[in-house]
């Protein structure tokens, strides 16, 4: 055994060892490392200082928290990045795994490669095109959804989908499902790809329908796929989650006008921390956020393995 | 397996240590370079440059033979142009013997990071007068024209409105003019807030009179009524309000009131200007979806596609749509100020700082090169080109150009213009706009009347990371939310509910704190420059 470890098996794997080895660098060097700098968010740290002054600024202890918590608008801060976040959760982790099942259901090849290759091409549009577009359907001045339903006597005054705080939400979850769910599909695609095609045969034969097929033998197939996935969510839930982007969505769709639903914690730290030079104040929000986040992963792949038996570690 | 990945390793370490190597050497090359480039012309500097005034000829300067490079970072992801190149920047190198090799801004925090990995090129061109006015981080002007150019002289005023708190200027803003020199050049117009109208559209009303926002509310009104698929009045998302600001006097910043500054939130004249900008919406002259706009380009666009008739932008918006419509439609300034409390008070101390970084390798070429830019002949030679063959100065006061110096083509292919700019003075800038008759001299002719200068309030500035700082900025985060509450709310009562709810959250915030801040700091600034200036 030992033999076996430090010899010739250990040889035998050397070069997957340095395949490995150069992967974990790479986690040292980008991930690992500048971890460090996290202990500015307990600091009074000025750029100015360089490299080194992360280490010999002043403590400010959790000043820069306190600051994030006083703040006029930190409870509807919490509440958007809460709601699109839930919303998000809610409305665009089931569409992939419909879309999936659907799609597994479509026999005509050439039909069903065209649907999955449309849907997924959104995921490679920038958040900035994509506003771009929203924009060109809604705009109250020149959008073609007012045009038209203006031109047709459907309504008599333009509907406000842009700047109205009410609408933001529903705008913010609806883009980002079209931009992403396309893309996710992939993954349950090919989980549905590694269900035994004997188990259909053999449902068939037994005189299950398609549907009794989707109950019993895809949805159960699916089951690891949806838990891992949802705990990934859930993980990185206050970014948006499965569709992630909550800060493009709000620093592009976001304005003056919809900013009472629009403003969440992510834009406040790009806005009050990065654009204003106070990277310790940044890091003490986005530190923050991360450790609810590592809460919340946590939490549910506890649940996970509790209710269902899987779960990521 | 083994061995073959044996032999790959040592490759690579063979290859890394050629590698340090070579660029070792290269290291060694460059400071030879520099060393013989500076001692050749050490003896080059007999000129005497100061801000406003110099006879120094591109061209003076001792030959030489291979120019000093430095590197240079322009912390401005905007900036039209992207090397030294062109015939003027390699006149001005002729003259100075030194040749930036020029690295433009890719995103806002690139300087940032530069300072935080203390990698900082040998001239840093910026904005961020806060970041690089450290003895850190840059070299004083106080400390290096003395030792390598003893001769120059900057006008008082200018060093004192650059001076930060260790007692040193790290740099000569450009853009500043004292008031003196505004007054010594009455063709120098300085730019403010303007409103461009539809010419056809006015000549169809009749030219109406408009001396007053009641004429321009009634004008609106005839508009609308005359064109009502027609939006009256488009807002320039950058130029939202300083237009009608003016107007009624309101100033932004800070504000002195009897010696006392305040921030500009808490002035009335601030909330008279925010309750008309309601009425405005209420009337029915600007969209509500004119404030989600964000680029101004987009308004632009709107006004040359016919569908506004009035735009704020700047006091060339009328100029600049009329080189943009190509025809289409033709656009004039409102010129006159409307109402008789319409003031503007300038309290810029200047933009782009061109900093000496302590990391610089040839600070005496790096003086050398700034005392030419500061002088007229340099910054001229950079921003206009060669005089006699690209422009004439006319005997009033003004020069006249030879070629189109809104023809972007023409000067990115010459490189006039730009490599001008961070050494230019405030009425330098003004002058190479001033063009007789058009519609921009027009409204600078009549908002000259109505500016006072007042830099003192300018150099209130607290640092990054402060309290006041902090308290400033979060007060200007919560108005970008909250104002469009007040512009948009159905009747005045809410818009004045709406503003009031407005200054509750500042105080809460803490804008007490921040004007007895302001003001402790302003009175000693307030004497120094009354005494420099009468």
């Amino acid at each position: 055994m030992n033999e076996d470890l430090s010899g010739s098996r250990l040889r035998k794997q050397l070069p997957f060892h340095v395949f490995v080895g150069l992967g974990i660098l790479f986690l040292i060097l980008f991930s690992y490392i500048p971890m460090f700098g996290i202990i500015i968010a307990f600091k009074d740290y000025r750029i100015s200082t360089g490299i080194e002054g992360i280490f010999t600024s002043s403590w400010a202890g959790l000043g820069h928290f306190r600051e994030l918590v006083d703040d006029y608008n930190f409870p509807n801060l919490v509440r958007n990045t809460l709601i699109l976040s839930v919303l998000k959760i809610v409305f665009s982790y089931p569409v992939p795994i419909l879309f999936a099942i659907l799609l597994s259901e479509v026999r005509h090849v050439a039909l069903k490669r065209f649907v999955q290759t449309v849907s997924y091409l959104p995921h490679f549009i920038s958040w900035v095109v994509v506003t771009g577009i929203a924009y060109a359907f809604f705009s109250t001045g020149y959008g073609i959804f007012n045009d038209m339903l203006l031109s047709t006597g459907i309504i008599k005054k333009p509907i406000e989908v842009l700047t109205n705080p009410d609408s933001f939400y529903g705008l913010a979850v609806s883009t980002a499902i079209w931009k992403e769910a396309g893309w996710w599909t992939i993954i349950f695609l090919a989980a549905l790809a590694g269900i035994d095609p004997s188990l259909y045969e053999a449902a068939e034969m037994d005189g299950a329908g398609r549907l009794k097929r989707i109950l019993y033998i895809t949805i159960p197939g699916l089951k690891s796929a949806c838990i891992v996935v949802l705990i990934l969510t859930i993980g990185s839930m206050l970014g948006g989650g499965l569709v992630g982007s909550n800060f493009e969505q709000a620093m592009l769709l976001g304005n003056p006008l919809n900013s009472e639903k629009s403003q969440i914690i992510q834009t406040y730290a790009f806005n009050v921390g990065l654009a204003q030079g106070r990277f310790s104040f940044a890091t003490a929000i986005d530190l923050a956020q991360s450790v609810i986040s590592v809460f919340l992963i946590f939490t549910s792949n506890a649940i996970a393995k509790r209710v269902s038996g899987t779960s990521l570690f | 397996m083994a061995k073959r990945l044996k032999g790959l390793m040592t490759a690579m370490v063979v290859l890394l240590l050629a590698c340090s190597v070579l660029a070792a050497c290269s290291k060694n090359d460059a400071n030879d370079s520099n060393a013989t480039a500076s001692s050749d012309n050490a003896a080059s500097n007999t000129e005497t440059a100061s801000n406003t005034s110099g006879n120094t000829e591109a061209g003076d300067q001792a030959a030489c033979d291979k120019p000093v490079e430095l590197s240079m970072f322009v912390d401005a992801t905007w900036y039209p142009f992207q090397e030294w190149a062109g015939d003027i920047p390699e006149a001005i190198t002729k003259a100075t013997c030194v040749k930036p090799v020029v690295t433009v801004a890719t995103d806002d925090k690139q300087l940032a990071l530069m300072v935080a990995s203390g990698n900082l090129p040998d001239l840093v061109v910026s904005f961020n007068f806060k970041l690089m006015s450290d003895a850190k981080l840059s070299l004083p002007y106080n400390e290096i024209f003395p030792k390598y150019a003893p001769d120059v002289k900057f006008d008082p005023v200018k060093e004192f409105v650059n001076t930060v708190s260790d007692g040193n200027y790290y740099a000569i803003r450009n853009d500043f003019s004292t008031e003196a020199e505004w007054k010594a050049n009455p063709y120098a117009h300085m730019m403010t807030a303007g409103l461009a109208m539809r010419k056809d559209i006015l000549d169809e009303l009749g030219n109406p009179q408009i001396k007053s926002l009641d004429d321009l509310n009634k004008v609106f009104t005839e508009v609308k009524a005359k064109h009502p698929d027609m939006t009256p009045l488009i807002l320039n998302p950058n130029w939202q309000r300083p237009y009608f600001d003016a107007q009624f006097g309101a100033q932004g910043g800070f504000v002195d009131k009897d010696g006392k500054l305040m921030y500009y939130l808490r002035t009335p004249e601030v909330e008279k200007s925010m309750l008309y900008m309601n009425s405005l919406y209420r009337n029915g002259f600007i969209t509500s979806e004119n404030y989600a706009y964000k680029n101004e380009s987009e308004t632009e666009q709107m006004m040359l596609n016919g569908k506004g008739f009035a735009y704020t932008w700047t006091y060339s918006g009328a100029d600049r749509m009329n080189a943009d419509a190509k025809g289409k439609y033709k656009f004039v300034q409102l010129a006159e100020p409307l109402s008789p409390e319409a003031s503007i008070v300038s309290t810029g101390t200047g933009g782009l700082g061109v900093y000496v970084t302590k990391n610089n390798k040839d600070v005496e070429a790096s003086v050398r090169l700034l005392k030419y830019m500061f002088t007229d002949a340099g910054w001229k030679l950079g921003e206009w080109g060669f005089e006699g063959k690209d422009w004439t100065w006319n005997d009033a006061g003004y020069p006249e150009f030879n070629y189109d110096p809104n023809d972007l083509e023409y000067i990115k292919k010459r490189g006039i213009y730009w490599w001008g700019v961070p050494w230019e003075t405030g009425v330098g800038m003004a002058l190479g706009t001033y063009k007789k008759g058009s519609e921009t001299t027009r409204q600078g002719e009549q908002y000259d009347k109505i500016i006072t200068f007042n830099p003192a309030i300018g150099m209130v500035n607290p640092d990054t990371d402060s309290p006041e700082s902090i308290i400033r900025t979060n007060i200007d985060n919560m108005v970008r939310t909250e104002v469009t509450k007040v512009y948009l709310a159905k009747s005045e009562e809410e818009a004045k509910k709406a503003y009031d709810e407005m200054v509750k959250k500042a105080e809460k915030i803490g804008i007490d704190k921040l004007d007895a801040w302001a003001t402790s700091q302003y009175g000693p600034y307030k004497e120094k420059y009354d005494s420099l200036t009468k």
